[in-house]
This record gives structure tokens, C-alpha cells and sequence, in this order.
């Protein structure tokens, strides 16, 4: 059986795991900005139009992985008050 | 478009590590509900409530994980779809690489619809081009070969009933030959002589035979004896009948 503290220990394993995560997909995020910024300036208008949808879908994927911290945190709180109580 | 290509294999990176954290956080829940079940054993109700709502909280944060892979599966679409133009049923004609464009039949043509240069084309023109047959069409063939092929058939599967008794015939008075010892009722027929008796010397005079196979005796016997049971029959019954009368008469009179 699986003490509260391991259960706290493994959340926040997972916690930084996906911080980890969203850095990762902040750095692609910078990277369809930069290849947006190449496509229009070399007038491609249909490249540039897929990776301005691609840059939208990232900064998605980021707000999300913002919330799973969120809700990774709120299950780390819910641990420790079972421990204290 | 070296640039896309990378930012394509970025995110491909990103939703890797993103489905392999639902191992890790699956493992979370299941500690979890271990601990809450055996707390709960132990009768401290209020832990094992928190410690639920951990689980629940965890159960939320892997749909949120489920969620953030299928959007990263779409921008990794979108980046593609930078490289090679829009791809997938929702093409659109000429949207492809230099205009070009992928029909369903596998060719690829230019806008105003000639075959693209440098493109193999993955159905001949002769079947591209060919009408469709309809069903008419494919069940004519049959319908033609009903009259006069299926006459030759007969004709020619009657040729193999010939050669096929013949054979028999040929079998039978060989095994008639091995079992009995003596020649088959046919080769009997066929060896046949008449013996006439006068003064003079005996004359041995050869009978002409017609020529019945083995398997033909048997036949005609066989229809001979169907022939002398049908005639019978009706006799059978009628005398029957009468001698049932005949009885019911006694038993009245007695």
C-alpha cells in the first residue's frame, strides 16, 4: 500500500514533468512565430496560413498544459489535506 | 521550407512526451486509490474522502493530457500541411505542391487537369476512361451463353456419357470374367452359336450378336424386372381385393 506521501511525491513528479512539457512546447510556439515571419515575407500565403493554424493550435496546447498543472496542483492539495487531517 | 519541417518535428517531439506521460499519472491514480481504499479500512473517513477527491482531480488532469495530444496531433498537421499543401479528403484542387493535384484515383494533374509532369499515373488511361459498366453490362455474357454454348456442352459432355459406358461396359466383363470364371451374359451373347440338328454333318453356324456392353444387360434386366412389377401389380391388387370380399362374405354367412 502506497503511503499519502508517496502519492504527494509521484503527483509532483508528474508537475514538473509537464512544466517541463510546457517549456518545451513554448519553444515551438517560437519557432512557428519565426517560420511564420519567413513564409510572409517570401509571400508565401498558403505556408504562411498553415503554420499561423499550427502557431494557434501550440498556444493552445500550451493554456492547456497550463491547466494540467493547475489540476495537478489542486490533486497535490487534496493529498496533503488528507495527510494533515 | 527546411524551417517547417523542423517546427514539424518539434511538435511530433512535444506529443511523444505528452503520451508518455499517461503512464506516470495513471500510476498516480492508482496510488491514490490504494491509499483511499486502505484508509478508509482503517474507518478515517475524512482522509479517505480528500484522498478521493486526489483521485478525481488526477482522473481530470490525464482527459486535460488526452486533450493537449490530440491539439498537438493538429498543429503537426497544420506544419505538414505547410510542406506539402493541404492534405487529405478536404483538399482542394490545386492546392497541392506547384498547383498540383491528387485525384482519388491516384493521378496527379495540373489545374487545368493534364497529367502532372514527373507523375506516375496509378490507373492506365484505357480503364480511366472506359464508361463504368453498368449491370446490364456484366450479367450479358451469361444471358449469350444460355442458347447455343450451353447446347454444345450437352453435346459434348453426352460424348463423355458414351466414352464413360463404354468403359464400363469393358470393366464389367473383365470383373465378370475374374469372379465367375467364365465370360460375361454380354461376350456370352456375342460368342454365341446355334446348334441345328439334320442328317448330315452338324453345322456350327455363327449367330450375329448385336453388340450389348455388360453394363446394358444389367440395364435392360433391371428395366425388364421394373416392367414385370408394374404389370403385376394392378393383378396383385384386384386379386386382393377379391379375396378380401370373399372373406368378408364367409364372416357375414358364419
Amino acid at each position: 500500500m502506497a503511503s499519502v506521501d508517496e502519492v504527494i511525491a509521484s503527483i509532483n513528479a508528474n508537475t514538473d514533468a509537464v512544466t517541463e512539457l510546457q517549456a518545451r512546447i513554448e519553444a515551438s510556439k517560437a519557432s512557428a512565430e519565426e517560420t511564420f515571419g519567413q513564409a510572409q515575407s517570401l509571400g508565401v500565403e498558403r505556408a504562411a496560413a498553415a503554420v499561423a493554424a499550427c502557431k494557434d493550435q501550440l498556444e493552445e496546447a500550451s493554456a492547456m498544459t497550463a491547466a494540467l498543472v493547475n489540476k495537478l496542483g489542486e490533486a497535490r492539495s487534496a493529498a496533503e489535506a488528507a495527510k494533515q487531517a | 521550407m527546411g524551417n517547417v519541417r523542423d517546427l514539424a518535428a518539434m511538435i511530433e517531439a512535444d506529443r511523444a512526451e505528452v503520451a508518455g506521460l499517461s503512464g506516470p499519472i495513471d500510476s498516480s491514480k492508482g496510488q491514490a486509490e490504494a491509499t483511499a481504499g486502505a484508509v478508509a479500512q482503517l474507518g478515517i473517513e475524512g482522509r479517505a474522502a480528500q484522498l478521493r477527491q486526489a483521485v478525481d482531480r488526477i482522473e481530470e488532469a490525464q482527459a486535460i493530457r488526452a486533450a493537449i495530444e490530440g491539439v498537438l496531433v493538429k498543429a503537426h498537421w497544420q506544419a505538414m500541411s505547410a510542406v506539402h499543401g493541404t492534405m487529405g479528403p478536404g483538399a482542394a484542387k490545386g492546392s497541392g505542391p506547384g498547383g498540383s493535384f491528387i485525384a482519388a484515383d491516384g493521378t496527379v494533374t495540373t489545374r487545368d487537369g493534364r497529367p502532372a509532369a514527373g507523375h506516375l499515373d496509378a490507373v492506365p488511361p484505357h480503364l480511366r476512361q472506359d464508361p463504368t459498366p453498368t449491370g446490364i453490362d456484366l450479367l450479358e455474357p451469361p444471358r449469350r451463353k444460355k442458347g447455343s454454348t450451353l447446347f454444345r456442352e450437352a453435346v459434348g459432355k453426352g460424348d463423355q456419357v458414351e466414352d464413360a459406358t463404354k468403359a464400363l461396359d469393358k470393366n464389367f466383363d473383365t470383373a465378370w470374367d475374374a469372379i465367375f470364371g467364365e465370360p460375361s451374359p454380354a461376350k456370352a451373347q456375342q460368342n454365341a452359336v446355334s446348334e441345328t440338328l439334320s442328317s448330315r454333318e452338324p453345322v456350327l453356324t455363327e449367330m450375329p450378336a448385336p453388340k450389348v456392353g455388360g453394363g446394358g444387360a444389367v440395364m435392360a434386366s433391371f428395366v425388364a424386372s421394373l416392367v414385370v412389377t408394374k404389370t403385376l401389380q394392378p393383378i396383385v391388387r384386384q386379386f386382393e381385393r377379391i379375396s378380401s370380399r370373399f372373406r368378408k362374405a364367409e364372416n357375414r354367412g358364419g
